[in-house]
């Protein structure tokens, strides 16, 4: 963010939260209704926001009308704190909503803002995650029409998605779908997740924490509420599955920096040697864990810098 | 600016403070969250109700209140469109009233068009409990209501028997609010 780029703090200065009260209670009304109908997405008037429509401008806007004073907010993306669309949203939000805190510790926060990730720390009661979501509709790529998308949300007539999951299959031997995996919610709606791995899908499965996803393109918001059947769409003889993080010899890869063999990895390729290199997404998990036990580098074999 | 979210709570009429109604909201989202967990809300003292209204309504939202239990006053300054209880997207009533009117339950496409009732009812947490199950609740949880008549929850069974339609409840007394959304078992 441009530091020269100052708010005014004259009679004209941004609202609590930037957006003013009526877009603020429009979106807390979607949210209740979203709530009570878990994977329903419901409507609302995304309204303009000072960066452009992709960089997690619905789930922004869900941040921005449930914020309050002394709320401790996280803001990551790809599971990092540090990462610029993580940065922006964070002194953004920080900027117009005097009074909070952000954190980066997981434990600590009260208000999570995720890109693509669901954080390694199981989430509690207390916690609100909300999710950016690019594309809201799971059934776009099997009908252009919404109004036809509806009528079929509404009747639970996923037929043509699960056709689309059985050519893949065909074809592939299996399901292809790398993020956004389709997941039933509460046996009714199928929802897209937004693009968090395969990895992270279970965790919204009978979570402690409420999961909210906003859209702010599409102009939807919608929910899974805590302890609410989540079942990613599969078939009896070939069930679903999480990435696969074993090496050639079947062993379970590790994180380089903490050595945590219980996180989604990503791979890197150390340019130098051409190796693959892998690590833990979520940052702060893996920061948590070196503070904790000091590094564990298995460096040599894996080539760790 | 702790402080001032405190000055805003404990002024005159803290309702109508966009700071209080956003503490508000966020109790009442824990509401739907976990339907049949009481959550306290302090702003304004005694009148859970006008504090639960304040946080949700606008001149966009159209309210009915056929037993009058907003005053004028209040209306006004609401400025939500009044309605009848079968066109209106909020109906206020006293629990204790048994319902003589069918609500609109939203349609298959747009199931978010079914209403929201807010019940005034005189002390929840007291009186005879029923079990609810469903989303948001881990296996089941004892809810109870003094003043909230048994013909409530009749007709909700049938408004709300074809998933998705329905209507979402909310049951407050003078300090607490409980909701029951149109997922929730009894």
């Amino acid at each position: 963010m441009n530091k020269n780029y100052l708010l005014p703090l004259d009679e004209a200065a941004y609202n609590f939260g930037f957006l003013d009260e009526y877009a603020k209670k429009e979106i807390r009304r979607a949210l209740l209704k979203a709530i009570s109908i878990p994977g329903y997405q419901t409507p609302f008037a995304s309204r303009e926001m000072p960066m452009g429509k992709g960089f997690g401008t619905g789930g922004l806007q869900i941040t921005l009308s449930i914020i309050g004073v002394g709320e401790k907010l996280k803001v990551i993306d790809q599971g990092a704190d540090d990462s610029v669309n993580a940065v922006n949203l964070r002194q953004f939000i920080e900027m117009t909503c005097p009074g909070i805190s952000g954190t980066e510790d997981t434990e600590r926060a009260s208000l999570i803002q995720s890109r693509h990730r669901i954080p390694e720390t199981p989430l509690r009661k207390d916690q609100v995650l909300v999710l950016q979501v690019p594309y809201s509709d799971p059934l776009v790529v099997v009908e252009p029409s919404e109004s036809k998308r509806k009528t079929m949300h509404g009747e639970g007539d996923y037929s043509r998605l699960l056709t689309k999951l059985y050519e893949d299959i065909v074809k592939y031997d299996e399901i292809t779908i790398s993020h956004r995996y389709p997941t039933r919610i509460n046996g009714h709606y199928v929802i897209d997740p937004s693009p968090i791995p395969r990895f992270d899908v279970p965790k919204m499965h009978m979570s402690n924490a409420l999961i909210l996803f906003g859209a702010g393109r599409e102009k939807k918001v919608y929910a899974v509420p805590p302890y609410t059947d989540a079942t990613p769409l599969a078939f009896d003889d070939v069930p679903f599955r999480i990435e696969d993080f074993r090496d050639e010899n079947g062993k379970r890869r590790v994180c380089r920096r903490c050595g945590a063999d219980n996180s989604f990895l990503e791979e890197s390729i150390n340019d130098a040697a051409g190796l693959k290199l892998h690590q833990c997404s979520d940052s702060n998990y893996c920061n948590r864990r070196l503070s904790l036990s000091g590094p564990a580098r298995i460096g040599a074999e894996e080539g760790g810098i | 600016m702790t402080e001032t979210l405190k000055n805003s709570v404990n002024a005159p009429c803290p309702h109508w403070n966009p700071l209080v109604q956003q503490q508000v909201f966020r109790r009442l989202m824990n509401a739907f969250a976990y339907p049949g967990s009481i959550e306290t809300i302090s702003a304004p003292p005694g009148k859970a109700l006008i504090g639960v209204l304040a946080c949700l309504l606008d001149a966009e939202t159209t309210l009915s209140d056929p037993c009058r239990l907003v005053s004028e006053h209040d209306m006004k300054l609401l400025s939500a469109v009044c309605a009848d209880p079968e066109t209106a997207s909020f109906i206020v009533m006293p629990g204790d009233h048994d319902p003589d009117f069918i609500p609109r339950i939203g349609t298959l496409e747009s199931p978010e068009y079914g209403a929201t009732i807010i019940l005034q009812v005189d002390q929840i947490g007291e009186g005879d409990s029923f079990g609810l199950s469903g989303p948001g609740i881990q296996g089941s949880r004892q809810v109870s209501a003094r003043g909230l008549s048994h013909a409530w929850l009749m007709s909700r069974a049938k408004w709300a028997q074809e998933f998705p339609l329905g209507v979402d409840f909310i049951l407050v007394d003078g300090k607490s609010v409980l909701a029951i959304p149109r997922t929730s078992k009894i």
